[in-house]
């Protein structure tokens, strides 16, 4: 590890985030502004898949820092995804029940997906603490 | 029970018991070694490539560095590592 890498956290690599933040942004041009129903399916499937792929970027990007960052910084992330990942199984499993019994019977996955970020945020805040 | 250097939980091998060893808390001197340089501690992390939290985590003794970085660290202050860790209770 060089002093490059001294820090919390480094620079994340800012192409990458242009990247992302294009892909999203063509993605509603797209779908939102321009109207993509009598396309070609092929052409929808691109079109569609541009919100993954920009995830896929942003995957790329977290898995970069975690690789470069130190090693408490390596477990604070651990401890955060250890919490985070689980917690999001308890959120979908929580909302498809309390649905099941007739309570917010208006939430969709499709609508409240970052809602599932927040327990990763909370276990970060957590193991944050805990070495602080 | 002590057996030489590792406090052991148990060790009745004639009953088919190992021995085991106790998973003692770590202490360390890095706090003092830092002071007698007139070292703060961002300046240690730049020294050892890592965070000024990292350093303060480990000082505090929150958080036990791995191998490598306490190797590192013996380097840094010219000592062996069990010259700046050892085991609570020891």
């Amino acid at each position: 590890m060089t002093d490059m890498n001294v820090g919390r956290y480094p620079r994340t690599e800012p192409l990458a985030v242009v990247a992302a933040v294009v892909l999203i942004g063509a993605y509603l041009l797209l779908h939102l502004v321009v109207g993509t129903e009598s396309w070609p399916v092929v052409a929808r499937i691109g079109v569609g898949l541009m919100p993954a792929a920009a995830i896929a970027v942003a995957i790329a990007i977290e898995l970069r820092i975690i690789r470069r960052v130190d090693e408490l910084q390596q477990r604070i992330q651990l401890e955060a995804l250890a919490f985070g990942y689980p917690g999001a199984i308890l959120v979908i499993v929580a909302i498809r029940f309390l649905r099941t019994e007739g309570v917010l019977t208006s939430w969709h996955l499709g609508d409240i997906w970052p809602l599932l970020t927040v327990p990763y945020f909370v276990g970060l805040a957590l193991a944050w603490r805990r070495y602080k | 029970m002590t057996c030489e250097l590792y406090v052991v939980d148990r060790c009745l091998p004639e009953a088919g018991v190992e021995c085991t060893v106790a998973a003692l808390p770590m202490k360390n001197r890095l706090k003092v070694l830092r002071a007698e340089r007139n070292w703060s501690q961002a300046d240690l992390a730049k020294r050892l490539g890592v965070s000024r939290q990292t350093v303060n985590a480990i000082e505090t003794e929150k958080y036990d560095p791995s191998l490598p970085l306490a190797f590192k660290l013996a380097e840094l202050f010219g000592m062996k590592i069990e010259g700046m860790f050892e085991r609570d209770g020891e």
